[in-house]
């Protein structure tokens, strides 16, 4: 008697959740073999992977260098860390990676001297001949993307796992370090300063069925 | 649940129900099932959720420079696991999800056929044999019970 209140517009929010398992069994059997020491296997989940955690890790960071260091030590306790990654959850190797990322993202704004949240996000350069569409929908990236970068970077962390990564709030709370409350809390104020913003340049979004 | 902890949850999971924890969701479609404030309140936030998603967030390639350091950093470091390698079953388990990557629940049952075939093989090989006490035994009772048959 539910089914009618499913919201149809939500087919394109699957791609966000990570459910390919039979991705997440090779992950596995290539993490035994990196446990044992085989650098062939480390290298495909290098090539598979490395990309995906550079652009988690400067969607907090905002910063290419930084994130790009974040990378290597995540792939550094790949390698470390491949005998017992399981053993903390039973998570997918991707969670585990996005844990990790973003553990590694808040412990560096911990330190001393760290570079602030100022620098500025490449706004994509426009040709003049894109078609309205995609310019549309590179402004309303571009819009997203500097919301996003006003956050603190706990509530942007907590929303890009939970929102965009799909993670579950147990895997999400794992990563940050936090309870199911705590970052309940980060994602309702991530989520409404988001949406004030976002209302503010793009003005209010169009509700289906209005 | 009232209509101000539907829209907290609404905020925090988004307006897919099905991202919500289990304990919250069938209360949560009551609320949607009684009150149309609560169901506007969705629409509202799907839309926003609609938005976000549509965003392509900045992907960034990384630089064959960071790709070499990755794979160098490891080079001379030790693997996690020094010991010999893992027991057979998780090394059958290993080659059969390398094998089988199509379903989750191929492998294990895979593994526990083998598993099975192989006992049920080893129960055939030592079937009928008795113990080496009792075969013993046996022996000194047939050789005793039938001394003329030996020399026949």
């Amino acid at each position: 008697m539910f089914a009618s209140l499913a919201l149809p517009s939500f087919a394109a929010r699957l791609d966000t959740i990570p459910a390919d398992r039979s991705m997440s069994d090779i992950d596995t059997a290539l993490m035994h073999r990196v446990a044992r020491g085989d650098h062939a296997a480390y290298r495909l989940l290098v090539d598979k992977y490395l990309r995906h955690a550079v652009s988690v890790a400067y969607r907090v960071l905002f910063n290419r260098t930084d994130a790009e260091e974040v990378a290597q030590e995540a792939f550094l306790r790949v390698w470390q860390h491949a005998a017992r990654w399981r053993a903390d959850g039973g998570a997918s190797f991707k969670t585990w990676l996005n844990r990790v990322v973003v553990n590694l993202c808040i412990d560096r704004k911990r330190r001393p001297g760290m570079a602030a949240l100022d620098d500025k996000i490449d706004i994509v350069d426009e040709d003049g001949a894109t078609p309205y569409e995609d310019r549309l929908a590179a402004e309303t990236s571009d819009h997203v993307a500097l919301a996003l970068q006003k956050l603190p970077e706990r509530q942007r962390a907590a929303i890009l796992l939970c929102f965009w990564e799909g993670e579950s709030n147990i895997d999400a709370a794992k990563a940050l370090d936090i309870s199911i409350g705590a970052l309940e809390s980060l994602l309702i104020r991530a989520k409404r300063a988001l949406r004030d913003d976002l209302r503010t340049t793009l003005g209010p979004p169009n509700v289906s069925g209005e | 649940m009232n209509l101000e902890r539907f829209t907290e949850l609404l905020d925090a999971y988004g307006a897919d129900l099905d991202r919500w924890p289990a304990s919250e969701q069938a209360a949560a479609t009551a609320l949607l099932t009684d009150r149309a404030d609560a169901r506007e309140a969705q629409r509202r936030a799907a839309a926003v959720d609609t938005l976000l998603l549509r965003a392509d967030l900045p992907e960034i390639e990384p630089s064959d420079a960071l790709r070499q350091r990755v794979l160098a950093q490891i080079a001379q470091l030790p693997p996690a696991i020094t010991a010999p390698a893992a027991d057979w079953r998780a090394q059958i388990a290993e080659a059969l999800a390398l094998l089988f990557p199509t379903g989750r629940r191929m492998p294990q049952f895979a593994a526990f056929a083998l598993a099975l075939m192989i006992g049920i093989s080893a129960g055939f090989a030592n079937f009928g044999l008795i113990d080496t006490q009792d075969a013993d035994l046996v022996t000194v009772q047939i050789a005793s019970a039938t001394p003329l048959l030996s020399e026949d």
